[in-house]
C-alpha cells in the first residue's frame, strides 16, 4: 500500500465556521505533500484533527491502514504520527538537549523509570546526539530553549519531531518568520527528511511550495479545491483564482 | 555565591550536630525541637515533589500529613488497649510496631492520594488548588465529628511505638530515626527528578500540549508523582503523631496544608533542600520571635512578602543561584 496517511471525508466546525468540510486527503510514502491555502482555510485545524489535539465532527483517519481518529494524542504519536506547532513549542526551561531526551523518553516508553539518571541511559543520550548532528543544533546542545533564536527554536521542533522516528510528519508552517538563508538550508533539511519519512507540509511561501513539494493541495474555506502534481497545481485556473489571486 | 551543594550539606550537618549537641548538654527540649524541624522538613519534601517540580499546587497536603498521624495513633491505641480496629471479615487488630505503622500508612496514603489526585489532576491552576482544599476540608470535618477517636480533642498515643529493640522514648533516639527518614526522602527525590519519570514531570509543568505531543500521558505522571508524594508526607505525619504521642484535627487543617507551602517558599521552590531550609528557618523564626511577642506571625507574614518579592527561589535561590539537578 503506497498511502501511509488517508483521510476520509472529515468534517469539523466550529459554530457556524466549517473549518473542514468533507475533507479528502492522502500522504504518500516518499512524498512531500504540501497543503496551501488562505489564512483561517482550516490547515491547522487539519493538523490538529490527524494528530488528536481536536476531535473530528465525523470521517476518519488512516494511519497505515489503522484508524486512529478516536485515539488520544499520546496513543498516536506512539503509532507514528508526530508534528510541530505553529507556534513554536517546546520546553522553555529545559536545554536543547532536556526537549529532545524527553522526546526519546516519550517514544520509548521510559517515563516511568525512576530511578536512573535520563542522562546517563546511553541509548537515549546516543540517540539524542544523532538528532542534534542531523538538525545542527550540536553546539547549542545545553542551551536553554528561551535563550535560543527563532530559528533554532524551529529546527528543534523539528528534532523533536524527528526524534519520535515516526511514519508520518505533520509540520505547520515551520518557515515562518526565518531569514532567507535559513530557509534555503532548511528547504535542503526537508529533502533529506523525506527520504526517511513522507511529509505534510502547511507553508505559506509559495516558492517554497514549488520548489520541494511533490504533491500539492488547495485549501480553501475548509474544502480541497484541488489536488496534483506541483507544476499542475500552479497551471490550476481554479487555484490562481481563490488562492494565488492571479485571474 | 556559595553553592547549592555547600549550603545542602550545612543545613543538614548542623541539624545533626545541634541535636547531638542538645542531647549531650541533656536539653530534650532541644532535641525535640530539631525532631519537630526533621518531620516538617519531610512533610514539605513530599508536597514538593509536586508543588516545586510538577507545580502542582496542593492546599490540601495536611490530608495526608493528618491521615498519616491517625494511622499511626489509631494502630496504637488498639495496640494498647487490645481492642481489634474491625472483626469482620477478619479479624484486625492495633500494632505498636513500627515498621507494621509505616506500611500501613504508605498504603493508605498511596490509596487516599490516588482517589484525591484522580479527581483534582482534572483540574489545573486555581481550580486545582481548591479542590486539594476541598478535599483536606472534608477530611478535617470528618476527624472532628468522629468521637470514636477523640473527635475534636485528638487522640492521644499512651506509649510510643517501638522498632526492634530501639528505646524510642529516647528523644534522641527518635530524633535518628526521623532523621533517617529525612535522608531517605531526600535522596529518593533527588533520584526521581533525575530520572526519565521527574523529567517528564517537570516538563508538564507548564507544558501539557508538548509533553502529549511526545507520546507521553501527562495525568499518569502526575498521578503517580502525587502518591509518591502523599505517602512522603504521610509517614511525616505518622512520625509526627509519634514524636508528640498525640494526634488531633488540627494536624489536617488548611492551616498545616499552608505551613508546608510556606516552608517551600522560605527554603526555595523546586530546590530539593528548599523544604529542610525552610523549616529550619521557620521554626528557629519561631523560637526567637515567639519568645518577644505573640504576634511573631506578622513578622514571618512581612518575610514571605520579601522573599516572594526579591528572591523567588528563596533562600537556596538567594544563596546560591544555580541549580544543581538541572
Ligand atoms: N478552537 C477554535 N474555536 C473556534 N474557531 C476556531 C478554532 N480554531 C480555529 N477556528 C476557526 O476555524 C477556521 C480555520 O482555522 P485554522 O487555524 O485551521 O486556519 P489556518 O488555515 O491554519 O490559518 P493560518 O494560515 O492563519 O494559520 C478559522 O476561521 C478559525 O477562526
Ligand atoms: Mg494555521
Amino acid at each position: 500500500m503506497n498511502e501511509i496517511l488517508v483521510i476520509e471525508d472529515l468534517s469539523k466546525s466550529f459554530g457556524a465556521v466549517m473549518a473542514s468540510d468533507k475533507v479528502n486527503f492522502s500522504l504518500k510514502r516518499g512524498e512531500i505533500h504540501a497543503l496551501i491555502g488562505p489564512n483561517g482555510a482550516g490547515k491547522s485545524t487539519l493538523i490538529k484533527q490527524i494528530i488528536g489535539e481536536i476531535r473530528q465532527d465525523s470521517g476518519s483517519i488512516l494511519l497505515d491502514g489503522l484508524e486512529v481518529s478516536n485515539q488520544n494524542v499520546p496513543t498516536r504519536i506512539r503509532l507514528g504520527l508526530a508534528r510541530t506547532f505553529q507556534i513554536t513549542n517546546v520546553i522553555s526551561d529545559f536545554s536543547v538537549f532536556q526537549n529532545l531526551l524527553l522526546a526519546l523518553i516519550g517514544i520509548e516508553k521510559k517515563e516511568f523509570t525512576f530511578f536512573s539518571k535520563a542522562v546517563s541511559n546511553k541509548l537515549l543520550v546516543e540517540k539524542v546526539n544523532k538528532i542534534l548532528d542531523e538538525t545542527e543544533l550540536s553546539e547549542k546542545k545545553d542551551e536553554v530553549a528561551v535563550r535560543l533564536s527563532h530559528g533554532e527554536r524551529r529546527q528543534l521542533e523539528i528534532g523533536l519531531a524527528l526524534a519520535l522516528s515516526p511514519k508520518v510528519i505533520l509540520l505547520d508552517e515551520p518557515m515562518a518568520g526565518l531569514s532567507v538563508d535559513i530557509i534555503e538550508k532548511m528547504k535542503k533539511s526537508f529533502m533529506k527528511i523525506k527520504a526517511k519519512v513522507p511529509v505534510l507540509l502547511i507553508e505559506h511561501d509559495m516558492d517554497v511550495v514549488f520548489a520541494i513539494a511533490d504533491r500539492i493541495s488547495v485549501l480553501v474555506n475548509g474544502t480541497i479545491v484541488a489536488t496534483g502534481a506541483a507544476r499542475d497545481i500552479r497551471m490550476n485556473r481554479e487555484v490562481k483564482k481563490a488562492y494565488l489571486g492571479i485571474d | 555565591m556559595i553553592s547549592e551543594k555547600i549550603i545542602n550539606l550545612g543545613c543538614i550537618t548542623c541539624l545533626l550536630i545541634f541535636s547531638l549537641v542538645a542531647h549531650y548538654m541533656d536539653e530534650p527540649y532541644f532535641v525535640t525541637l530539631a525532631t519537630r524541624i526533621t518531620i516538617f522538613a519531610m512533610a514539605a519534601i513530599g508536597l514538593n515533589l509536586v508543588l516545586g517540580f510538577g507545580n502542582l499546587i496542593s492546599l490540601g497536603h495536611a490530608a495526608f500529613f493528618g491521615f498519616g498521624g491517625y494511622i499511626s495513633g489509631i494502630l496504637a491505641t488498639h495496640a494498647f488497649n487490645s481492642e481489634p480496629i474491625f472483626e469482620w471479615p477478619l479479624i484486625f487488630s492495633g500494632s505498636s510496631n513500627l515498621i507494621v505503622i509505616w506500611v500501613l500508612t504508605a498504603l493508605l496514603c498511596s490509596a487516599l492520594a490516588l482517589v484525591i489526585g484522580f479527581f483534582c489532576l482534572r483540574t489545573t491552576g486555581v481550580y486545582f488548588i481548591m479542590i486539594t482544599l476541598a478535599f483536606a476540608q472534608m477530611i478535617y470535618y470528618f476527624a472532628i465529628s468522629w468521637p470514636s477517636y477523640g473527635g475534636e480533642d485528638g487522640l492521644s498515643i499512651f506509649i510510643r511505638s517501638s522498632l526492634f529493640n530501639i528505646n524510642t522514648m529516647n528523644g534522641m533516639n527518635f530524633f535518628l530515626i526521623c532523621f533517617f527518614w529525612l535522608g531517605l526522602s531526600l535522596y529518593l527525590t533527588s533520584r526521581i527528578i533525575q530520572s526519565p519519570f521527574g523529567l517528564a514531570l517537570r516538563a508538564s509543568r507548564y507544558n501539557l500540549d508538548r509533553v502529549k505531543s511526545v507520546g507521553i500521558t501527562p495525568f499518569r505522571i502526575q498521578l503517580l508523582a502525587f502518591v509518591i508524594s502523599g505517602v512522603i508526607t504521610g509517614i511525616a505525619g505518622s512520625l509526627y503523631a509519634d514524636l508528640n504521642r498525640f494526634v488531633s484535627p488540627s494536624s489536617l487543617s488548611w492551616q498545616m496544608s499552608g505551613e508546608l507551602i510556606v516552608f517551600i517558599i522560605i527554603g526555595g521552590v523546586g530546590y530539593i533542600y528548599g523544604p529542610l531550609i525552610g523549616a529550619i528557618f521557620f521554626v528557629t523564626f519561631e523560637q526567637i520571635f515567639g519568645s518577644y511577642s505573640e504576634h511573631w506571625q506578622v513578622f514571618l507574614g512581612l518575610l514571605i512578602i520579601l522573599t516572594i518579592l526579591f528572591a523567588r527561589g528563596g533562600l537556596i535561590g538567594f544563596l546560591s543561584r544555580s541549580r544543581d539537578y538541572e
